[in-house]
């Protein structure tokens, strides 16, 4: 005889339990079986799934406000929501957590902090694992400055092969880009994709494709020196006129700032070709030409006066003259 | 013949047994200066005097050199080359007692020695005192002449020149050498103007040679009068005779001692100078117009003399810093460089001429006029007649005027050039002073800053100025300020240390040293950089000087056979002429380069 079929009810032992259906359809109950008890309880689970997904949006919804668009503390949420729905609101957040769309972390006072991402954007974390996840965080810890490879090895403990199959990805989804520093060409920094680079990686303004930018700044310089002698009757130009003359001459391929003169006008302070001459009536320093001073200091050839084998070098002039060892008279008679 | 066969035992010695070592730039350069104008014996006794770095007698000097200078152990050889009795008296000549004697006279004479009387235990005690600093101003007599020669006239030039190479001269010696120096320099111009001609029609007569030999006594003792009343000459302080404290027990008598009395150089204004009979080589002549009335007062005849380098030197400040002042001020304010120039003529005449011992050295408006120069005085002439003629109120009187522009100056801060320290009612009342300090030490900045753009470019003398005005900087921050890619900025930051232009500050950051730990600060102090900027001039200067005398010493043949040669016989070939002028050229250039150097030392160590 073929054993007999157990209720659907029963479950093993050590079994996992069965997942529930979503949807509000009704569990098919055997009327041998079907009690106005289990009716009951099935009709209560769906209530209580409408009730979670009301206070799931409720929950959504609080991040629209104004107040929390960078995101809610818990205590702020345990104002927001009540003290019984926080209880509730676990589950929620872990569904959330787990599609990528609210993201924990922790406040100045060791309080959960929870902010939400947008959907477009969760999708790209979806499917990444937790190695990808961790370099992420990695990664967006370093902000603008951006991270070398070899610390984020150092502090994800990936093996390279695994780190750059992890990169890829990444990059793949616009997460991160690589960058470069002027300090180490050679060496590859990540960022994340939406940062700008900081000053200190790229060089600022000075730096075009990581070089410095000698000639740019020459013709800058030289500019700076002619505004100086020409506008105003050389009796003073301020920082703000030499800039929009720049603009206006369209000297520079890129937008300087004020901060960005000053410190061009300044070398030029420290080579003694202009100097300040007081301020104008709306306190801005006014640069003048500098006067030339007769230093008294005409000797030139320092380089070879100050080594130590100057008695035994052939001394070369400017002009081509030569001073060498005697050479021996060539006799006539 | 080759070069190295002509000079058996020639070498190119450039220092003493006793020069410094590791040299300090400065002795080292007044050391040389030394031997190249009074040889190497008394280069040795200057060097033996700055060895003990203190004031000392003969016989700790001789002490001192006979025993730190060993004799020289002279090789077989070469005793068998120049015979054992040459060879021994070379042996022992250079640590005898008259030739150290001689030299520290030739020292004492220059004034690079000063002497000083001592009473110890009972006795007299002459201790002698190197003054470093007067024996590199030797190649600077020159500029001397060259500033006399602008400011006074040819006798004054002559004299000047006579007491330099003297030393010191007593009154009466300075006006007969003078005398005959301008006699020869006179002859010497009509033969080259007469060459030709037939000598015996031009030649003067004797009446008219004394004639005109009195007329230049004359003249001479004019200039000779103008200069010691300028203060350009002085008197040599007198020296404690030694009969004025005479005890039986006396020390050392210096340079009695089996040796011929000599003569006892006497100073002073004493009238019972005046019947001490008149010496053999005294030009009667000379001694007769001392004693007259336009003379009597300011030259007597026994005082000795020498140029006064101070006076000299405030001369020269006076026209640098005049100019400075122009550079700087004189777009703003008119006459600004004559004005502070005058000034300071007039202050270094205080100081030298009427030797005030005032320490406050200000003035007004009306005692530097007289020092301005015609040009300028003419200048605000015209506008005071020209204020008048437009009858403005305002007092346009000259002394009003530089009154005015004064205070104006006095506004001015880069650099402070004048204080007014006295504000009067009017202009003219008010008193002022000149800042001469700190324009110099605005010129040495100057001078540095460039010595450090030639030697490492522009970019090392921003970041050192930089260094200077902003303190304690890291490299990068110094690359940020300085606009220079980091990486640059620190190479020369490494060449600016190895100059010793600028300073390292380590800070640790724990208490094991870690260098990675480590934050390393750059720096300038302003002290330091001088006195390495100075040191680097009289290096240069020395090194410049020992090539052009190596230069000489080895092309010496060449020049004599070169002076010597007719139109045919040497020199014929076109590559030993061609040779030759850029030998000369080179020596020039060589020279013309000591110059500069010295000027550019001139302001960083003495004004």
């Amino acid at each position: 005889m073929p054993p007999k079929k157990r209720p659907a009810s029963a479950s093993k032992a050590g079994a996992p339990p069965a997942k529930k259906a979503k949807s509000a359809v009704a569990i098919k109950i055997e009327p041998s079986l079907g009690s106005p008890s289990a009716v009951r309880a099935a009709k209560k689970t769906t209530g209580t799934e409408k009730k979670q997904d009301g206070l799931k949006e409720r929950f959504i919804a609080l991040f629209s406000l104004e107040e929390f668009k960078s995101g809610i503390s818990n205590s702020q949420l345990k104002d927001k929501m009540g003290a019984d729905s926080i209880a509730k609101l676990v589950p929620i957040i872990n569904q959330l957590t787990s599609e990528s769309r609210l993201v924990m972390s922790k406040t100045g006072k060791n309080e959960l902090f929870y902010s939400l991402v947008s959907a477009d954007v969760a999708t790209k974390f979806k499917g990444l694992d937790t190695a990808a996840r961790m370099v992420y965080q990695v990664i967006e810890r370093a902000g603008n400055m951006g991270i070398w490879t070899k610390d984020i090895r150092l502090q994800t403990h990936q093996n390279i092969q695994t780190l750059n199959k992890i990169f890829k990805t990444l990059e793949a989804r616009r997460l991160i880009k690589p960058v470069k520093s002027v300090t180490a060409k050679a060496k590859k920094l990540y960022m994340l994709y939406n940062l700008t680079p900081s000053k200190e990686l790229t060089g600022g303004v000075w730096y075009s494709d990581l070089e410095f930018d000698h000639e740019f700044i020459s013709e800058l310089r030289t500019f700076a020196i002619h505004c100086v002698k020409r506008l105003n009757q050389a009796k003073g130009v301020t920082l703000t006129e030499i800039q929009g003359k720049m603009i206006q001459a369209k000297v520079s391929r890129i937008e300087l700032s004020l901060e960005d003169v000053q410190q061009l006008v300044q070398t030029l302070v420290y080579d003694y070709l202009v100097e300040e001459a007081g301020e104008n009536e709306n306190g801005e320093v006014l640069y003048v030409s500098a006067r030339r001073v007769t230093t008294m200091c005409d000797f030139k050839w320092w380089e070879h006066a100050l080594s130590n084998d100057f008695h035994f070098r052939p001394i070369q002039f400017d002009d081509g003259l030569e001073l060498v060892a005697h050479e021996p008279h060539y006799h006539t008679a | 013949m080759s070069m190295s066969s002509s000079i058996p035992f020639a070498s190119f010695n450039q220092t003493s047994e006793l020069t410094s070592v590791p040299h300090d730039p400065m002795l080292s350069l007044a050391s040389n200066c030394i031997r190249d104008y009074f040889g190497p014996t008394v280069q040795l006794v200057a060097d033996g005097l700055v060895f003990r770095g203190e004031p000392l007698t003969l016989q700790q000097l001789v002490q001192c050199l006979r025993t730190k200078c060993r004799q020289k152990v002279y090789s077989q050889e070469r005793i068998r080359l120049l015979g054992p009795k040459v060879a021994s008296r070379l042996q022992n000549q250079s640590l005898q007692l008259p030739p150290i004697k001689a030299a520290l006279l030739v020292l004492i004479q220059h004034s690079i020695v000063t002497v000083t009387v001592k009473k110890v235990k009972g006795k007299l005690q002459y201790q002698y005192t190197y003054d470093r600093t007067r024996a590199r101003l030797l190649p600077r007599y020159p500029r001397y002449v060259e500033y006399a020669k602008r400011a006074l006239d040819d006798n004054a030039v002559a004299l000047v020149e006579e007491l330099l190479v003297q030393g010191r001269l007593r009154t009466v010696d300075a006006v007969s050498k003078t005398v005959e120096r301008l006699e020869q320099a006179a002859a010497a111009n009509e033969e080259a103007a007469n060459e030709g001609e037939d000598d015996d029609e031009n030649k003067p007569d004797d009446s008219k040679k004394k004639e005109d030999n009195t007329a230049l006594k004359q003249t001479v003792l004019e200039s000779f009068k103008k200069l010691a009343q300028a203060g350009f000459l002085e008197e040599v302080p007198k020296m404690k005779n030694e009969s004025e404290n005479a005890d039986p027990d006396a020390g050392e008598t210096e340079f009695e001692a089996k040796e011929p009395p000599k003569k006892k150089q006497k100073t002073g204004n004493d009238a019972a100078d005046d019947n001490v009979k008149l010496q053999e080589e005294e030009d009667p002549e000379i001694v007769s117009l001392l004693k007259g009335s336009a003379y009597k007062r300011f030259l007597t005849r026994h005082t000795v003399w020498r140029v006064n380098i101070a006076m000299f030197h405030e001369s020269l400040r006076s026209f640098i810093l005049g100019r400075l002042v122009a550079e700087r001020y004189g777009h703003k304010v008119q006459s600004a460089g004559s004005m502070v120039t005058a000034a300071l003529k007039y202050l270094a005449h205080r100081r030298h001429a009427e030797k005030s011992t005032d320490t406050e050295m200000t003035f007004d408006a009306a005692s530097i006029q007289r020092y301005l120069p015609k040009p300028v005085q003419e200048l605000l002439e015209k506008k005071r007649q020209a204020a008048v003629a437009n009858n403005t109120s305002r007092n346009m009187a000259v002394v009003s005027q530089v009154a005015r522009a004064l205070q104006q100056l006095a506004s001015y801060k880069s650099p402070i050039c004048v204080l007014e320290v006295e504000t009067g009612a009017k202009p003219e009342d008010s008193r002022f002073e000149i800042c001469t300090t700190r324009m110099v030490q605005y010129l040495q900045q100057r001078i540095t800053n460039q010595m450090i753009l030639d030697h490492h470019g522009e970019v090392g003398a921003r970041i050192v100025t930089v260094l200077s005005r902003n303190g304690y900087l890291e490299s990068d921050s110094l690359a940020e300020v300085s606009m220079v890619p980091a990486k640059d900025c620190r190479e020369i930051l490494h060449r600016l240390y190895r100059s010793k232009y600028i300073d390292l500050f380590t800070l640790s950051q724990s208490r094991q040293h870690n260098p990675s730990n480590m934050i390393y600060l750059w720096t300038v102090n302003g002290q330091r950089i001088l006195k390495n900027a100075t040191d680097n001039v009289c290096t240069a200067l020395l090194n410049l000087r020992l090539r052009r005398q190596h230069e000489v010493e080895v092309g010496k043949n060449w020049i004599e056979r070169a002076q010597e040669a007719g139109d045919m016989d040497e020199n014929d070939h076109e590559a030993d002429k061609q040779n030759h002028k850029k030998f000369c050229l080179g020596l020039e250039r060589l020279y013309g380069s000591c110059l500069q150097l010295d000027e550019t030392l001139m302001i960083m160590e003495d004004m």
